[in-house]
């Protein structure tokens, strides 16, 4: 039984749902496109670098949310099926991470042979690999939040 | 699969005896130690608790625990009272 609430965003299921579609579009836009067009125009770099930040900072609101709190909640703070959903949304999380670390290898891979393109700058593929690392921490909320069934007005 | 042929659903009687002891679904929860939502989860078949929290529920009710879950459906109510006891 939870003793101490600690801070935390109210969020609606569907709130978090259309946050967590938010972020990973602009964190996928901006850091995959300021990796692959280092060279674009200045006006565009900007809007990237933008689309990056508000990625973020997305990413940390739904990291203090209820739905990431609860992700990342000891078992003494969440009953049996709060530990159960959590379980299974790392669970999900892992094998998320695992088939993208998988694909990002092939595509490193293949990418000399058929003439991929990759991230041209050290700093950007650094900038990439902090995504993955970020997205592993905030991926468990974000599928919480999509697993929640919509709950009777008066359990809200 | 591991539960090969056995049904996975449980049937609950939770709402019932609820009702009747006159607790809302908060109280419930703390008498348990759960979050009051987990009650809902659980009176609507969404959940399957575990046997500790089964045994707990059973006995804030004062009844065995397959007289509140069950994997075979519960007879309608009015069906048990229209019957004969010793039946």
């Amino acid at each position: 039984m939870p003793t101490s609430k600690p801070f935390m965003l109210s969020m609606s299921p569907q709130s978090a749902r259309a946050l967590s579609l938010f972020v990973l579009g602009a964190i996928a836009i901006g850091y995959m496109g300021d990796a692959f067009m280092p060279d674009a125009p200045r006006a565009m770099g900007l809007a990237l670098g933008a689309l990056k930040l508000i990625g973020l900072a997305g990413a940390i609101a739904l990291f203090l949310s209820s739905w990431g709190q609860q992700a990342m909640a000891g078992d003494d703070l969440i009953d049996e099926r709060q530990q159960r959903e959590r379980d299974r949304a790392f669970t999900l999380t892992h094998r998320v991470m695992v088939v993208s670390a998988i694909g990002a290898f092939f595509y490193v891979d293949l990418s000399a042979k058929l003439g991929l393109p990759l991230p041209e700058r050290t700093r950007d593929a650094a900038d990439l690999i902090n995504v993955y690392i970020l997205l592993s921490m905030a991926l468990p909320g974000m599928i919480l939040a999509w697993q929640a069934p919509t709950l009777p007005e008066d359990e809200e | 699969m591991i539960n090969g042929n056995v049904s996975s659903v449980l049937h609950n009687r939770l709402p019932l005896f609820r009702a009747e002891a006159g607790l809302s679904r908060k109280e419930l929860a703390e008498k348990v130690g759960v979050n009051p939502q987990t009650i809902g989860f659980l009176e609507r078949g969404q959940y399957g608790p575990s046997l500790e929290l089964g045994l707990k529920l059973a006995r804030v009710f004062g009844v065995p625990v397959e007289t509140l879950f069950n994997l075979d459906p519960f007879p309608p109510l009015a069906h048990q009272l229209r019957t004969p006891i010793g039946d």
